[in-house]
């Protein structure tokens, strides 16, 4: 008895765990009338203050609560990546996909419910249906700024006194900057330690390559050209590696933080920064002596004399988990926040600065200066990332990539042919049969 | 007599407690830690990945693939090697230079100790946040001071040179830990009795004498416990690298857990189990052997 006592102990609260869990996991199905939460997983970054106001209101609707749940932005993908592979994620997750990347990337077959049937779908922007649909069927939600562009904020005044003019081509660019260095001033604000802003420089101007090279993007997702042996992308990345080592990135662009952006453009110590087109209106509001408005004036990307204006049609979109117990609340969830009302309160008071959100009849959101931007340079195509396969997934060990060509460690061409060794390994990953 | 020794045996053995008190440890034990690291083992014979719901056995191939040529991998494992090399050297020393000046014979040691001590406590995030902050090329304290007191040139680069960022790490590791090891070469240094000392000074031995001869043979157990410690934690270091340089400039810092790391996010399973294994397999090597040699040496001491 005193040796069977202890046994019986454990057997028993072993017992009482796995009940415990299994009531818990049932709890939904066990007692409907309790309150719901719905939970969302998403990076740092990807829900704004609004999106918490718009679930308010639909908690003030409806009863059903939220549970946030915020990770960092370098360790959110990894985490939800094994969430769903072990089959337990949050009842709607974010993820960053795009036309060439949702099906790799989330395998929503197997983890999203499919929305195909929602109403809200046909007032997608057809533009972004490839992004959000597999195998004919939709599903993610895409509540994400569609006018996502990323172009060079200046500082007028500085480019006024030194007399320069806003260039439309590589060999402007560079004439400008190095003008803008022999006044002693950061011709660029960079900021390379953040592992993914040096890369907008390569990856922003995918219309351009088309142009360059009629057909690389069919012929790079056929696997029948390569990074390495396209001329064009060697040039860009030798643009780019020209430029740090003339030092137009400034002095300390491989330890500056991102957040010092806003100091260094609008205390005048850098003249240019790589950011969204809302980044003037972001940085006033920041530093309200850095206005008004005019003060601050946009370019296109002046690499491999691009003059187009590239496109997003991707981004942190919503799912809704498939193996979620409150599917009708999501679903409904998702109806609501798309609601013109809710749209346009998303667009107003989103922090970010969305121009417009990819839904027929959404507001646009385009300030003065952005509208300039916009009448001069016409969209132009979508962002190389969102058109070519299996370089959005790599974007960071690209980042890692250029910052050894900056130190010296690679070359311009080991960088693209890193990116190819990746972009094979992805594929045979996917088994993607152009690799075969 | 023998009847006494025989109910002293029982009495003894009635205190012991029964053997399937063990059983909830090693239930835990073997699910928490056994399983898993059974399971890595044998993913990394698989082309287990984040794109595919289908895994095959690939024998060798992803450790053949760890030691190609044309891969990194042979420079983040050097890159370890380096790592648990010069910080185990490093802080053995420093935190025994802590521990013997900090044992007897000096005003407020207490503070002195807790001083010492104290970035043990931080974590590695706050670490990495304060550092980054100080090492800043441009507005970190070190190089204002250094350029304050006249020593400009000195100014560094630190986290991005690609010839110092390696060493830097290693410079704030071995801040962060020495104070750790100086604990357990105190704990050491005060369970020697005072006698051998006073007996070596009747005999006329000077100071570096009494170390040598007194003093480190009978601290040879808490030297092996931290040059063991030191290593295993050397060879799995993480949380310094990611929080200071993530790896960079470039690929210049990188370690096999970051690597893990990212083959990891990259949806690589198999191949990061690789690395772990191979990790695994190095640690118990490296863990054996050396306790092994040096349980000899104490013996011999």
């Amino acid at each position: 008895m005193k040796r069977t006592l202890p046994i019986l102990m454990i057997v028993a609260a072993a017992v009482w765990c796995g009940q415990s869990l299994w009531a818990g996991g049932n709890a939904e199905s066990s007692s409907s009338s309790q309150p719901v939460t719905l939970s969302v997983s998403a990076s740092q970054g990807w829900i704004d203050q609004v999106d918490k106001d718009i679930a308010a209101l639909y908690t003030a609707k409806t009863g059903v609560q939220f549970d946030w749940q915020i990770l960092p932005a370098n360790q959110y993908i990894t985490v939800l990546h094994t969430k769903l592979n072990a089959g337990e994620e949050a009842d709607i997750f974010l993820d960053q996909v795009s036309p060439v990347t949702l099906k790799g990337e989330v395998d929503p077959a197997k983890n999203a419910i499919d929305l195909s049937d929602q109403p809200w779908v046909a007032r997608v922007d057809p533009l972004w249906k490839p992004a959000i649909t597999v195998d004919g069927k939709v599903y993610a939600l895409p509540m994400w700024n569609s006018g996502l562009h990323w172009v060079y904020t200046y500082n007028k005044a500085i480019f006024a006194k030194l007399n320069l003019p806003v260039p439309t081509s590589y060999a402007e660019f560079k004439s400008d900057a190095a003008a803008i260095k022999a006044s002693g001033i950061d011709p660029i604000y960079e900021a390379v330690s953040a592992g993914w802003h040096h890369v907008l420089p390569f990856a922003e101007i995918g219309a351009q390559y088309e142009k360059l090279d009629p057909g690389i993007t069919e012929k790079l997702n056929n696997n029948t050209a390569t990074f390495a042996g396209t001329p064009e992308f060697l040039q860009a990345v030798t643009e780019i590696q020209e430029f740090a080592k003339l030092g137009y990135f400034g002095a300390n662009y491989l330890s500056n933080s991102l957040d010092n952006s806003y100091q260094a453009m609008a205390t005048g110590k850098a003249a240019m920064y790589l950011g969204p087109m809302g980044y003037a209106a972001d940085l006033i509001n920041r530093y309200p002596n850095a206005g008004p408005l005019d003060n601050w004036g946009i370019f296109v990307e002046p690499w491999l004399n691009n003059q187009y204006m590239d496109v997003s049609v991707g981004g942190p979109l919503r799912f809704g988990y498939i193996k979620s117990p409150h599917k009708k609340q999501v679903l409904d969830y998702f109806a609501f926040s798309v609601q013109p009302d809710n749209l346009k309160t998303w667009l107003d008071k989103n922090t970010t600065g969305p121009l417009s959100v990819p839904f027929a009849g959404a507001p646009a959101n385009a300030n003065s200066i952005e509208q300039v931007a916009l009448k001069r340079w016409p969209e132009g195509g979508v962002v190389l990332q969102h058109r070519v396969k299996y370089v959005d997934p790599q974007w960071m060990q690209i980042g890692k990539d250029l910052e050894s060509m900056f130190v010296g460690t690679m070359t311009p061409m080991d960088v693209l042919k890193s990116i190819d060794k990746r972009r094979a390994e992805q594929a045979n990953l996917q088994s993607d049969p152009s690799w075969k | 007599m023998k009847v006494q020794a025989s109910g002293k045996r029982k009495s003894m053995k009635a205190k012991i407690y029964p053997a399937y008190f063990l059983l909830g440890a090693v239930i835990l034990y073997f699910a928490l830690y056994l399983v898993p690291g059974i399971l890595g083992i044998y993913f990394s014979f698989t082309n287990w990945n984040a794109y595919s719901s289908k895994m095959h056995f690939v024998g060798f191939q992803n450790f053949v693939k760890i030691f190609s040529i044309g891969e990194n991998y042979l420079f983040y494992i050097k890159n370890t090697l380096l790592f648990t090399a010069v910080t185990t050297a490093v802080k053995t020393v420093l935190g025994l230079v802590f521990a013997l000046m900090l044992n007897t014979g000096i005003a407020a040691k207490s503070v002195h100790r807790s001083v010492l001590f104290s970035p043990v406590i931080l974590s590695f995030l706050i670490t990495g946040i304060v550092f980054r902050s100080i090492l800043n090329p441009a507005t970190g304290m070190l190089n204002t001071i250094l350029r304050d007191i006249g020593l400009a040139p000195l100014a560094a680069s630190w986290l991005v040179d690609p010839h110092i960022a390696f060493f830097s790490v290693m410079g704030v590791d071995v801040w962060k830990g020495a104070g750790y090891l100086m604990v357990i070469y105190l704990a050491g240094l005060q369970a020697i009795p005072s006698t051998y000392y006073d007996a070596a000074a009747i005999d006329g031995a000077g100071y570096f004498q009494r170390l040598w001869n007194v003093t480190l043979p009978l601290l040879m157990p808490s030297i092996v416990v931290v040059v063991v410690l030191n290593i295993l934690y050397g060879l799995r270091v993480f949380d310094i690298i990611y929080v200071l340089t993530n790896g960079g400039p470039g690929n210049l810092t990188e370690v096999i857990n970051t690597v893990v790391f990212e083959q990891f996010s990259q949806g690589a399973y198999a191949l990061a189990n690789s690395l772990s294994t191979l990790l695994f397999l190095v640690m118990a090597a490296i863990g054996f052997l050396l306790i092994r040699a040096m349980n000899r040496r104490i013996v011999q001491a």
